[in-house]
């Protein structure tokens, strides 16, 4: 493993990802070690910067309408796979929020017979809530999590990782569902450590049809908005509990 | 187009492909359809170049666009271009693809031809705009290679071919095939990096 970190052999790997000719069980390892550690996605950043401009001398080709029309129908339909895909941060992350947080009697929307025997062991008997884990990377360990009772205004926030804010900017948690614009629930207080965030009515009618979580990073004067301006530093699913 | 518009337009559309990206994240479908039509024609291109069976890369084209309109929040504008992290995905899909297949080395051979045709012969308002300064730099640094380096890298690059396979095309050793690749690798990293300074100093 720690030959990856010397510089001139991670340039090399990192350049040879991704032009393609690493390949096998090789590839499969390097982006395994990718996800862990972010020396290594740097340097294959690097290297998509230096190459991927390559791709602008290709002749455009318009696909055919069905392209679209195939990518259109998915996104109301999303396959069996993206739903286990929160289920396995579920699994991943429940023990710890878990331990920190909340706890519920069957997870809603996942049938009662996909639930991880640790999750169901572990929420019996704990009050009904609302809880997000977010994550800065997709699939990366949560980096944030937040929480509510289900009819309670006080939404509790624990920054695992802090973000790292210029002078003049706030982080504001928007609350994502399929059909409708992102809906603006509140500035985070603080984006380090735990905080409390004052919600606007309780937790039920505030999350009701939410999915996903997401916070992005705002300019000072404009904590208003009723849209999101920056980039998101933090992204992961809203998940109903009891 | 003069250098300096074609700097602001495609700093323009940039940053348009930003804000789609991120309106995508929150799942706009209009944002998102937006981003798909300025955006596919370039990357099925990208992917008729590597995949044999123009089904199998429409295919790949729907699943890739699928990802980004699941992972659209995790794009970073502090670290790569829209189109750069686009065209990531779509060649790392690719290329997973073509490692289960045998059918790479079907598709046209004018790889080395194109990498020299960049910004010249793009057509549409997309190349237009994208292929000012970066594509210009790799450009150069492409064209300062030695032939073998270049058409080796070429080769691997559009048509996703292994070491295996470049050396079978071009009739050399595995080694030096290799070589060619791993020594225009290194050699395009410093002129491309060294170009970049010059720009940050100048």
């Amino acid at each position: 493993m720690m030959r990856y970190f010397k510089p001139a052999l991670l340039d090399q790997l990192a350049g040879a990802y991704v032009l393609g000719t690493l390949k096998g069980r090789a590839r499969q390892r390097f982006v395994r070690l990718s996800q862990a550690h972010p020396v290594i996605q740097q340097a294959i950043i690097a290297w998509e910067n230096r190459l991927l401009p390559l791709a602008l001398a290709v002749t455009p080709v318009t696909p055919p309408k069905r392209v679209w029309k195939s990518i259109h129908a998915r996104l109301d339909n999303p396959p069996h796979k993206s739903r286990f895909d929160v289920f396995a941060l579920l699994r991943i992350t429940a023990p710890l929020a878990l331990g920190v947080l909340l706890g519920v009697g069957v997870l809603q929307y996942l049938p009662k017979e996909e639930l991880p025997q640790q999750v169901t062991q572990q929420t019996e008997g704990v009050p009904e809530s609302y809880v997000g884990f977010l994550t800065g990377t997709a699939g990366a360990a949560p980096t944030m999590h937040a929480s509510a009772m289900r009819r309670e205004s006080v939404l509790f926030i624990k920054m695992i990782e802090p973000v790292t804010l210029a002078p003049a900017q706030h982080l504001v948690l928007w609350g994502l569902s399929k059909d409708n614009p992102p809906k603006r629930i509140g500035i985070v207080p603080a984006p380090e450590g735990k905080s409390r965030m004052m919600l606007a009515a309780p937790a039920d009618i505030t999350f009701k049809g939410i999915t996903t979580l997401a916070v992005s990073i705002e300019a000072d004067g404009a904590e208003n908005n009723t849209a999101p301006i920056g980039e998101f530093v933090r992204q992961g699913p809203c998940v109903k509990l009891w | 187009m003069n250098s300096s518009v074609a700097t602001e337009s495609r700093d323009t559309l940039t940053a348009e492909l930003e804000n789609l990206l991120a309106r995508t994240a929150l799942h706009d479908k209009k944002a998102f359809a937006r981003l798909y039509e300025l955006t596919s024609p370039r990357l099925f291109g990208v992917l008729l170049q590597m995949i044999r069976s123009r089904a199998v890369a429409e295919e790949i084209l729907q699943e890739c666009f699928i990802r980004i309109w699941q992972h659209a929040g995790t794009y970073m504008s502090l670290k790569s271009q829209p189109m750069t992290w686009m065209t990531s995905i779509v060649r790392n899909r690719a290329l997973d693809y073509l490692r289960t297949q045998k059918n790479a080395s079907v598709v046209p051979d004018d790889a080395e031809e194109r990498v020299l045709d960049i910004a010249d012969e793009t057509p549409g308002i997309l190349a237009e705009m994208l292929a000012a300064d970066e594509a210009q730099s790799l450009r150069d640094c492409m064209a300062a290679l030695d032939a073998n380096q270049r058409k080796s890298i070429a080769a691997a690059f559009y048509r996703g071919l292994t070491h295996d396979e470049v050396a079978a095309e071009l009739g050399m050793a595995l080694g030096t095939v290799k070589s060619w690749i791993r020594r225009g690798l290194e050699r395009l990293r410093r002129c491309i990096d060294g170009q970049a300074l010059i720009e940050e100093q100048g």
